[in-house]
């Protein structure tokens, strides 16, 4: 298995960009035959743009990829598939009102002409969904099937297609512990059938255990592979935070944080029926005092925006209670959140939070329209414009006139209208998911240091992000989830990237902090 | 300085013209009602007198308040397929009751079944999200078929349109319709409710993104169910200013108005996935609409070649319109 071996898979100088960034920057990876390869980096290192081009969803802008001695270019994921790469996405692609059968063989069913042979369409699924443990009746629906079993089947089809390279993309975030190791079992049986598997996962523990060889991207940059035996969990960590800690965000001076103003005690949130891939909320408990900022880190699917949403009542909980000033509160919708004097900035502005076809003014307006009544009827424009100009001036807004439509303004502006919303309702607690997502550097900037003046003001703010820097930036203390718990709480001087990864990542991280 | 200055008068006139009607979008409309009474003029010398303006403006009020119903309901993306239905009500009601119980109380019975399709149709969307398409064309339905029970139990009284009816709908005084003494202010507070009112606001950010109003703490249903009632009012009174135009109180009396009025909101400019739009184009969809009419009837062509023309007409008006405004 050493360097002689010719690889399955060669990706050489892969590079794309979107318009505004860079995703990948000529970024190399090998994978051998027979060999489980773990594919790992932080939010954002450009993992998924790759495995993208890997699987013919998208072109590279230049480099080139090898694959098994030819060189290929998937013009759409059909040719990647013909050539025998099947990627399992988190999300499964399975149709959930037909059965496992027409989902394995779909657009491929055996037959004369037009008309399908069932019997030999179920014979040849359950050839195949035995030899994975898929002890099911190829004609049961997918809809009935469990998480785990509809994982399977995703395998099933693949193996049908005579694939030589599996990719997995998080295949493990919604299992539990025996469904990983039965997981696992399948992966090594493939592996040693010779088929390849390119893992991606966010639980470095797995990679230990179940990888060969790892390549790691940060920035749309390779920054390490090797093989997994050469490594530890921590050389793997320092990979993927690497960079310097950048200078560019100032820490702020910590004001003495007052009285608790919300906290949340046990906050559950189970999967239902209806909704089998929401991110389960365990127990979620965390405070934050009047001044402070709380940060909340943590990887795609902790359960950070879930916990955002239930405190707002956006999304309902099971059990649990939300306090404010320590008295336990009934927040049952936004509605009652916000006349609770909770605010939400949520994490996609344009799906969630503006108005963009209206103008600034609407926008600005929209939560505080009960507080510029006159008479309980019309709403009273010029103190709507006096607001607009107030926090046109406070916030700094490059706009037009009120008139404008939010949609013409810059992501940075943009934001700060979503923050002049809240503002204008003067928050007791304000939560922001992703402050500052898509916003060039200078508004970065900007944002963090209104967040310092609203906490200097006396508001609680929660901030969410899934960059580590702005997280040790802004916060005065940091709690950590992982897969709907919290895994952590550390004071900012006593955090660092390495530590809050690890934190994000392990299991066993109780004595963390 | 001069390099911009040729600069700016370097951009074609097509493109100055179609900028200058996207920052005034009902400058377009105004121009094709008045290039439609031309075209009117042109093939009728005459046609064009003070007699004929009140007349075209009396059939275009029971439109224009169906289309401003149409409107208020498509802001939010929604629509209300029943307004024909509880407009024919409210005219077969009070042509039935008005007699016997006097105007008032034959209004407020001719209102009553307003009321609650309004309210059925907000419950059925607001609360329980079914979709607006069919939840108003079941009430719709529902609304006929009482209309038809409730028919034979007056079929002794017969009906007669009550003469305030009459009066308003196609009396004419000093040269203005009386429909106009309805019309003025029922247009002002849509227009007022649309660009001054809390609720207004709702309205258009509802329809523009729903996820953000509810997380900007609109209540969803409250909303939606005060537009409903506050639709199906409307038509019900619209239903009553059609029968005095008319005077033939019928089971299918406002059916014709229903498409029309769809028709009339989106060539005055409200778009129907929601968050655009507003009533004043929505009048000068109705106008537009009632002068085309008009048009097509004097041509004296044969009723199917009348209606291809006019459904072409309307694809043509709403594309062309969309291309011109939407140029941003």
């Amino acid at each position: 298995m050493d360097g002689e071996v010719r690889p399955l898979l060669r990706m050489a100088g892969i590079a794309k960009s979107f318009p505004g960034v860079r995703a990948l920057d000529g970024v190399d990876l090998e994978v051998a035959g027979g060999e489980i390869h773990a594919l790992l980096g932080e939010n954002g290192a450009g993992k998924s743009t790759l495995l993208k081009i890997l699987a013919g969803a998208q072109s590279p802008d230049s480099g080139s990829i090898t694959f098994d001695g030819k060189t290929m270019s998937f013009a759409n994921p059909h040719a990647a598939q013909r050539a025998g790469i099947v990627t399992i996405y988190q999300e499964f692609t399975l149709a959930p009102d037909m059965s496992i059968a027409e989902n394995v063989f779909i657009g491929r069913e055996p037959g004369p002409g037009p008309f399908v042979n069932w019997s030999k369409l179920a014979a040849d699924t359950a050839a195949i969904t035995r030899g994975i443990g898929l002890e099911r009746n190829p004609m049961t629906l997918v809809r009935d099937l469990s998480v785990a079993e509809q994982q399977l089947v995703e395998i099933a089809r693949a193996l049908s297609m005579n694939s030589r390279l599996i990719v997995m993309d998080e295949p493990t975030s919604a299992l539990s512990l025996a469904e990983v190791d039965k997981l696992f079992a399948i992966v090594r049986k493939l592996k040693a059938d010779g088929i390849s598997v390119i893992f991606v996962t966010h639980r470095l523990e797995e990679v230990i255990e179940i990888c060969d060889r790892y390549t790691v991207l940060r920035d749309g940059r390779n920054v390490g592979a090797g093989a997994v035996a050469d490594v530890t969990i921590d050389d793997i960590i320092r990979l993927m935070v690497g960079r310097e800690i950048t200078t560019l965000f100032a820490h702020r001076e910590a004001g003495e944080p007052g009285e608790v103003a919300l906290a949340v005690e046990g906050l559950t949130r189970r999967r239902t029926a209806q909704d089998p891939h929401a991110t389960e909320l365990r127990d979620v408990s965390l405070s934050v005092r009047r001044g402070e900022i709380l940060g909340i880190a943590g990887l795609v699917g902790a359960g950070r925006t879930e916990t955002a949403r239930a405190i707002f009542g956006a999304d309902p909980f099971d059990t649990g209670r939300v306090l404010i000033d320590g008295q336990p509160v009934d927040i049952r919708s936004p509605r009652d959140a916000i006349e609770r004097g909770i605010g939400l900035v949520p994490e996609d502005r344009k799906l969630q939070a503006l108005f963009l076809t209206q103008a600034i003014r609407t926008n600005m307006s929209i939560a505080a329209l009960d507080r510029l009544d006159l008479f309980g009827i019309f709403v009273d424009e010029r103190k709507e414009r006096g607001l607009v100009d107030e926090f046109k001036k406070l916030l700094n807004i490059r706009m037009a006139g009120p008139e404008q439509a939010v949609g013409n303004l810059s992501g940075g502006n943009q934001q700060k209208v979503v923050l002049a919303r809240w503002l204008a309702l003067r928050p007791k607690v304000l939560i922001v998911d992703e402050p500052t997502r898509g916003i060039d550097v200078g508004a970065k900037v900007e944002v963090h240091n209104l967040l310092f003046e609203m906490a200097k003001s006396g508001i609680a703010v929660i901030a969410i992000s899934s960059e580590l820097p702005e997280v040790l930036a802004v916060s005065d203390r940091i709690v950590t989830m992982r897969e709907g718990r919290v895994t952590g709480e550390v004071m900012r001087a006593d955090a660092t990237q390495e530590k809050l990864m690890a934190m994000m990542t392990l299991t066993s991280t109780a004595a963390a902090a | 300085m001069s390099v911009t200055a040729a600069g700016a008068e370097a951009v074609p006139l097509g493109k100055r013209i179609r900028r200058f009607m996207s920052d005034r979008p009902l400058v377009p409309l105004v121009i094709l009602l008045v290039l439609l009474v031309v075209a009117l003029q042109i093939l009728r010398p005459g046609i064009v007198n003070e007699r004929w303006i009140a007349n075209t403006v009396k059939f275009a009020i029971p439109l224009a308040i169906l289309a401003g119903c149409q409107t208020m309901t498509m802001l939010t993306g929604g629509i209300d397929l029943s307004v024909s239905t509880v407009a024919t009500m409210a005219a077969f009601i009070v042509s039935t009751q008005a007699v016997e119980h006097g105007p008032v109380i034959g209004v407020a019975l001719a209102l009553l079944p307003a009321v609650l399709i309004g309210l059925a149709n907000g419950i059925g969307v607001g609360i329980f999200r079914v979709h607006p398409l069919i939840m108003t064309l079941g009430t719709s339905l529902v609304g006929i078929g009482c209309l038809q029970v409730y028919q034979r139990t007056v079929i002794a009284t017969g009906t007669k349109v009550p003469a305030f009816l009459s009066w308003l709908g196609t009396g004419v005084t000093g040269g203005f319709p009386n429909a106009l003494l309805l019309f003025i202010p029922v247009a002002s507070l849509i227009l007022f409710v649309l660009n001054r009112t809390g609720f207004g606001r709702l309205l258009y950010a509802v329809g523009d993104n729903e996820r953000a109003a509810r997380l900007s703490g609109v209540v969803y249903w409250k909303v939606i169910l005060a537009l409903y009632v506050g639709s199906s009012l409307l038509a019900g009174v619209a239903g009553l200013l059609y029968v005095g135009l008319i005077k033939a109180p019928s089971l299918s009396l406002a059916d014709p108005l229903l498409l029309p009025s769809v028709a009339a909101a989106v060539v005055g400019g409200t778009s129907i996935f929601g968050g655009r739009g507003g009533y004043t184009g929505t009048i000068l969809g109705a106008l537009i609409l009632t002068v085309l009419t008009t048009l097509l009837t004097i041509l004296q062509m044969p009723e199917g070649a009348r209606r291809i023309l006019f459904g072409l007409i309307v694809l043509l008006v709403t594309a062309a319109y969309l291309r011109i405004v939407e140029d941003r």
